[in-house]
């Protein structure tokens, strides 16, 4: 019974889901929906928990092995915890729970992504070639689409937006839509495989 | 040319860097057109009547904050002056306080009530299926409390609405950056519920958002930056998105212009 039972769980859940999405329920009468939706969050939390454990544990035994970069395991241990201590105590929205998040989380990520903005710059001397006809096109639609983006290209050309509007428009759309069926597809029929069982991958190897 | 080859790339940060800061010092203050994506939200909102309900999802961290936070400004201005209630619900973590301290102010500044005029149920888990829940009954998604822990029985506003739902919701507009957010509201709470919605997207994500603009689904997108100063413009309060503009479009320039010179350089050193 250890794979036939989460397998029965599974295809039950998964029916129960698949008839509220699909078909109309009122909600009123069918209460299941949403106490699915409630058990998942509970193994939200739960997770959560579960990940703070075993990323502590994967971390001390890297500072006790003396791992490469223990130094950063640390680091990361220590700020872990006291954040989750601080908001623990305080909750998130906390004053000086918020204090670090403002004064620490949030510089940190806005220069991480800032910092793009002159690697990008720096690669597109480098790196962006015409040297062959695909590549022509991209660096052709990357140049009108960089520059509609900014008042700039309307400043060199008039219409240059237009230009920008139409290959987001026409070409984009097209290819974006294609693509997105063709996931979609892939991951129906992948859920169908869970579904009916046939896919077991996610309970694990056997041992 | 050779130079120009061994060019160290330190020199192109630090040209990138000057032109960032001159418009800083300097705006340019140049014109801005407004594209039919942003007209689109703007019209949405103007003819929401008076007390409607404008759902705003705050699903981004601070690493976009630069782009979506001019967004928000904008659009939360424009509900204000227009008398709609506000809700703001956020999927992610590391939204934190960033949404929250842009309303807080302009709720002062436009003498509103917290509880009556806007709500904030904060970060909730459970991602998707949150918002799923979100759907049949808000206060079991956001656990009965709003970001305070303070119970949604003692706010007027959270009262009144039940669910992410008609009638209660007019108007939906997401900030995403990613998973979960425009998509998910579009697939869970849009096609299911029929509540109509618009996006506030980020630069990158556009091209990804403009099936869906195309197809209807989205009454508009806000597109990226320059979206924030087309709908600063709209509202007629030019802020920050306009003036950022000036450094986005000197930044584009130069990177245009390496495109270019980078081009000459390969193909003028190709056969040696």
């Amino acid at each position: 019974m250890r794979k036939e039972l989460p397998t029965i769980i599974c295809i039950l859940m998964a029916v129960v889901v698949v008839v509220s999405m699909y078909f109309y329920v009122p909600n009123e009468k069918w209460k299941l929906m949403d106490m699915f939706d409630n058990w998942y969050n509970l193994l939200y939390y739960l997770a959560m928990g579960l990940g703070l454990i075993n990323l502590t544990r994967i971390h001390v035994m890297a500072v006790v092995k003396r791992r490469p970069n223990w130094v950063y395991s640390i680091w990361l241990v220590l700020f872990m915890w006291a954040y989750f201590i601080l908001a623990m105590i305080q909750t998130v929205d906390g004053p000086q729970a918020d204090w670090v998040f403002q004064n620490f989380l949030t510089p940190i990520d806005s220069t991480v992504f800032a910092l793009l903005a002159f690697y990008i710059t720096s690669a597109s001397f480098r790196a962006f070639r015409a040297r062959t006809l695909e590549a022509t096109l991209m660096l052709l639609t990357a140049f009108i689409v960089l520059l509609g983006t900014s008042p700039l290209g309307d400043l060199i050309i008039p219409g240059w937006t237009t230009a920008k509007d139409w290959i987001l428009s026409v070409p984009n759309t097209g290819g974006q839509r294609g693509i997105q069926i063709g996931i979609y597809l892939g991951g129906l029929a992948a859920a169908l495989r869970v579904m009916l069982g046939l896919e077991r991958a996610y309970l694990g190897g056997a041992r | 040319m050779r130079a120009l080859v061994d060019l160290d790339r330190r020199w192109i940060f630090l040209v990138v860097f000057i032109l960032l800061a001159i418009v800083v010092i300097w705006p340019l203050n140049l014109p801005v057109r407004v594209t039919p994506m942003t007209q689109g939200i703007y019209n949405y909102i103007e003819n929401l009547p008076a007390g409607s309900v404008l759902w705003l999802g705050l699903d981004y961290g601070p690493s976009v904050a630069g782009e979506l936070n001019p967004q928000l400004t904008a659009v939360v201005e424009h509900a204000f002056r227009k008398n709609l209630r506000i809700i703001t619900y956020t999927m992610w973590q590391t939204q934190g306080t960033i949404g929250r301290n842009i309303i807080d102010k302009l709720l002062k500044e436009y003498k509103k009530e917290y509880g009556t005029d806007w709500v904030d149920l904060g970060f909730k888990p459970g991602g998707i299926t949150n918002l799923r829940l979100m759907t049949s009954s808000l206060k079991e998604a956001a656990a009965g409390v709003d970001y305070q822990g303070k119970s949604l029985d003692e706010f007027p506003l959270t009262r009144e609405v039940k669910a992410l739902d008609k009638p209660y919701v007019a108007f939906i507009i997401d900030f995403p950056a990613g998973t979960p957010g425009a998509a998910e509201y579009l697939a869970i709470v849009t096609e299911v519920k029929g509540v109509p919605m618009g996006v506030g997207q980020i630069q990158m994500s556009v091209a990804d958002s403009m099936q869906f603009v195309h197809s209807g689904q989205y009454k508009g997108m806000i597109p990226g930056l320059r979206g924030a100063a087309e709908y600063e413009k709209l509202i007629g309060k030019p802020g920050t998105a306009v003036r950022a503009m000036d450094g986005q479009t000197l930044a584009a320039g130069f990177v245009g212009l390496l495109i270019v010179l980078g081009n000459v350089i390969y193909f003028s050193t190709r056969g040696r």
